[in-house]
Order: structure tokens, then sequence, then C-alpha cells
């Protein structure tokens, strides 16, 4: 499972000295037996637990889909359509993306890895499709680079939903040297269905009822990670909450540099359309602008 | 002696800062930075919160403690006292707590903000930490708190003392329901012991 997602770490308890004796006087010493008797025993002593990072394995592959684009637009906010400056309406989220190194079964921080992503607008319409009819708009598309933490950050809105799919936004991890892709990562990021039903009780979700897909019958969730034999999308769940004002979501993606991605899982099949057909004329993935 | 044992002892509630360190984040201006810390089944009274700081440019920290907004800082609940000064390399550096009740099974978050100049705060890869309040999420902010991104690999590093203290939760009930049965059985054998002597 990629490390951490909704996981909550295996804690252990380090110290199970037993009750110190409080004193010489038999009642208190026959106090504390009857207090260890009860399972209070531990009042008595200095707890210390630890928690541990349970295994740690690399994020699934998933499909990229028909709806990438390579747009080389780095920006943290992808609110904005540099087309024409509109403001995609709806839900703001908060996304921090990690990207790790996953090396002996230890994961570490990865600078310099570029994080695309892209999705749909509340409306579930992708930007710069012409099947969509959005072609030369550019929102809720972008990238970032991963700092020395490994982290990135962008702020976008709760994606909407489209026939035939669950809610999901889509990410990529390139590294480069010069403009030669050393590695190249696709995958998905999923929703709890519960926190998408209060959302999209809210505007402008509300006005786009009959979602016809959720997590559990969704085709590419429902891949199996070849690593363990999990269902792919439980280890793809956003961390995630809402409020009444806006959604906070992080996900840490876990990659082994050493080898490639694994297409002949699950992963980067290059876009089974979904119900409505697929868009042409897409661009090869070309470096980022340096 | 016993009870007041049971009421009040001091506590690690969560500690990272001994784990070696693998970068540092700043704080400046609008920019702050967090981490978020547990509660177990007690209630407790925060004394100080230590963290992994450096001072490199005459900053001054605040630090202070935040309600839980759901993987954010939501409301603020004290701010603590800093110390007389920040070292400029990384040093432990305490801030004091006027004793703030901490609930039980709760998450509480740090913020560090710099009032002036900037301050770097430790992180680490390692993502295990002591004490049962430990949690590896860490944040930060650019619009001084009014949005946060949050992660949950690659904490910061600080270490948080408090008191197991406040109104007695289940297990304290407990112990002293336990106490007191014993006492009353003592007091009563000494009766039966006195009043056989007596006869």
């Amino acid at each position: 499972m990629a490390e951490a997602e909704g996981e909550i770490p295996t804690v252990t308890n380090k110290n199970m000295d037993s009750a110190p004796a409080l004193g010489r006087r038999e009642v208190i010493l026959k106090t504390a037996g009857v207090l260890s008797l009860v399972g209070l025993g531990h009042i008595f002593k200095t707890s210390a637990l630890a928690q541990t990072t349970s295994t740690i394995t690399a994020t699934p592959e998933e499909t990229e889909g028909p709806y990438w684009v390579d747009e080389k637009l780095n920006r943290s906010d992808i609110l904005t359509d540099p087309a024409d400056n509109t403001i995609q309406q709806g839900f703001p989220l908060m996304l921090g993306v990690t990207v790790s190194q996953l090396a002996n079964g230890k994961a570490t921080p990865l600078s310099g890895a570029y994080v695309d992503i892209w999705h749909c607008n509340a409306s579930g319409i992708y930007s710069d499709m012409a099947v969509e009819g959005t072609s030369g708009k550019k929102f809720l598309r972008g990238y970032q680079v991963t700092d020395a933490h490994g982290s990135v950050r962008f702020l976008t809105i709760y994606p909407g939903w489209y026939a035939g799919r669950t809610v999901h936004i889509h990410a990529r991890v390139r590294l480069f040297s010069g403009s030669q892709t050393t590695y190249d990562f696709t995958t998905q990021f999923f929703f709890d269905d519960g926190i998408t039903d209060i959302v999209y009780q809210r505007a402008p979700y509300s006005q786009r009822p009959g979602r016809d897909t959720i997590n559990t019958v969704d085709s590419v969730y429902n891949t199996t990670d070849c690593l363990n034999g999990k269902t792919s999308g439980s280890e793809l769940l956003l961390r995630l909450s809402e409020d009444s004002n806006h959604a906070v979501a992080s996900f840490n993606i876990v990659i082994d540099t050493s080898t490639l991605p694994d297409t002949s899982c699950n992963g980067n099949t290059r876009g089974a359309p979904p119900p409505g057909g697929p868009p042409t004329g897409n661009p090869p993935p070309q470096p980022p602008a340096t | 002696m016993l009870i007041s044992a049971a009421l009040a002892h001091a506590d690690l509630l969560s500690d990272n800062a001994s784990n070696s360190t693998d970068g540092t984040e700043t704080a400046s201006g609008d920019r702050w930075l967090t981490a978020s810390f547990g509660t177990g089944g007690s209630p407790y009274k925060l004394q100080s919160v230590t963290l992994l700081l450096a001072n490199t440019s005459g900053g001054v920290a605040e630090v202070d403690l935040y309600t839980d907004g759901g993987l954010q800082p939501e409301s603020l609940l004290e701010t603590l006292r800093p110390p007389s000064s920040t070292a400029a390399d990384l040093t432990p550096t305490t801030f004091i707590s006027d004793n703030a009740t901490l609930s039980p099974n709760s998450t509480y978050w740090i913020v560090l903000k710099a009032d002036s100049g900037e301050l770097d705060w430790a992180w680490t890869a390692d993502d295990s930490g002591t004490g049962e309040g430990f949690q590896d999420t860490w944040g930060l902010s650019d619009d001084a708190g009014a949005s946060w991104y949050t992660y949950d690999v690659y904490p910061t590093q600080f270490s948080v003392n408090a008191d197991v203290s406040g109104a007695p939760e289940p297990s304290t009930k407990g112990l002293l329901a336990a106490a007191g049965f014993l006492t009353a059985g003592i007091l009563l054998l000494r009766r039966y012991r006195n009043q056989d002597g007596r006869g």
C-alpha cells in the first residue's frame, strides 16, 4: 500500500514494565495489586508508545486516460484558464502531494520530480478537448516540481463527475535528464464517496445530480495492484477532509525509479475511452519547459 | 498520595525530535508551518512544546496551539510563551503553555509563525515517533492560515509535554472505586478485630 494514505500506522507498546512498588505499607501494595487486577496498573508508569511505519510498497500505476495534454503549465493554482483568465467555479480543494523514492524497502523524499495533475470541472468537462468543446482552454491542469521535502501543492476544486467514472484526479510524475524523460508514471487519486456526497449537495454540483458511478463499481478503481493483490483504488484514496468552506487532501506517491513503471498490469494503458468516445489529436508527451 | 498520583503525572505525549534531521521548512511572514499531535483516552494539561528550530535571520518565533479543523488547524487556543532567545543553529527550543486543557481522543495543531524574520523548522524522513499522541502530519499555509496544505509523511520535528490531569477519566474512576472498596474493607476488618478483642 502506498505509505500511510488513509492507513492507520501500527502502534506498539515498547514499555510494558510492571507497576513499581509504591511503598512498604501493605495497604498500598494491596491497592497496587487490585489495580493491576483491574487493568489499571498502567497509570503508575510512564508509558512510551511508538508508532512504526507499516510496510511500504510502490503506488499502483493507473491509466492516464484519454484526457492527458502536456500543457507545460508550471503553476500551483490551476483554477484559472490562462487563455481568458476565467476561473473555474466549485468547492475549493487544497491538495498536497508528496513524491517518495522507494529503495531497499525505505521511502525517502524525491526532489526534482515533475508532478502534473488534471481533472474535469464541476460539470464533468476537461479542458483542451475537442470532443468536449474546450479546445484551447487550459483550466484544471498544471504541474509543480517537488522540493527537497518531496512535496508540491495545488489549489483546485473538487472534481465533478461524468458518465461511467467515479470522481478522480489524474496525476503524472516524470523525471528528466535534460530534455530526456527518464521516468514516467501515471496514476489516479480517488475520493471517499461519503465526502463526495456531502460536497455534491452544494452548488454548482447540486445543479447536476445523477452521478452514475461510485468507487465500488468503477473499472479503474477496481483494478488489482499486481504487487499485493489489493484493489488499487483502495490504495489510491486521498486522505481527505472537508468543512463548510473547502476540502483538504493529501497523497504520498511512492515510486521505485530503479524499475520502469509496470505497464503490463493495470497501468498506463494510454487511455481506454470512457462512454461517449475518446477525444483525438492529443499531442505526445513532451518535457516541460525549463 | 495515591489519588494525586492517579490524577497528575507528566507525559511525553508526542516526540520525534531525536530522529535524524533531513531538511528544514521556513516560516516567514504569511508563510506559517504546522504539525499535529493527538491525545489518548485521558484529558491532559499542556506543559510545553519543544521544536527543533534554527533562527538564522534574527527572527522572532511565535508558537500557537490550535484546535483541529480536519487535516488542518482551526481555532487558536493559546499562544505559548517563547524562550528568551532562539539559537542560529538547529536547537531544541521550548515554548511554555499556561496549562492549556487538552481533551481526550482529540487532535491539536502546533503552528509556527515568524513575527519577524524567518525561522527554520527541522523535518525528518523518518516517520516514526514516540508518545501516544504522535502523528506524522505537517503542513504549511502561504496566506497566514487562511488555507492549509497538509502532508502525512516526513513530519517536522517536535515534542509535546503534558500532564494527565483534570476530571477523572473512566479508568481513573475505576481506580478510585477500587481504592474506596479496599479502604472500606480494611476499616471493617479493623472494626471486627477491635470488637473481637473486646469480647
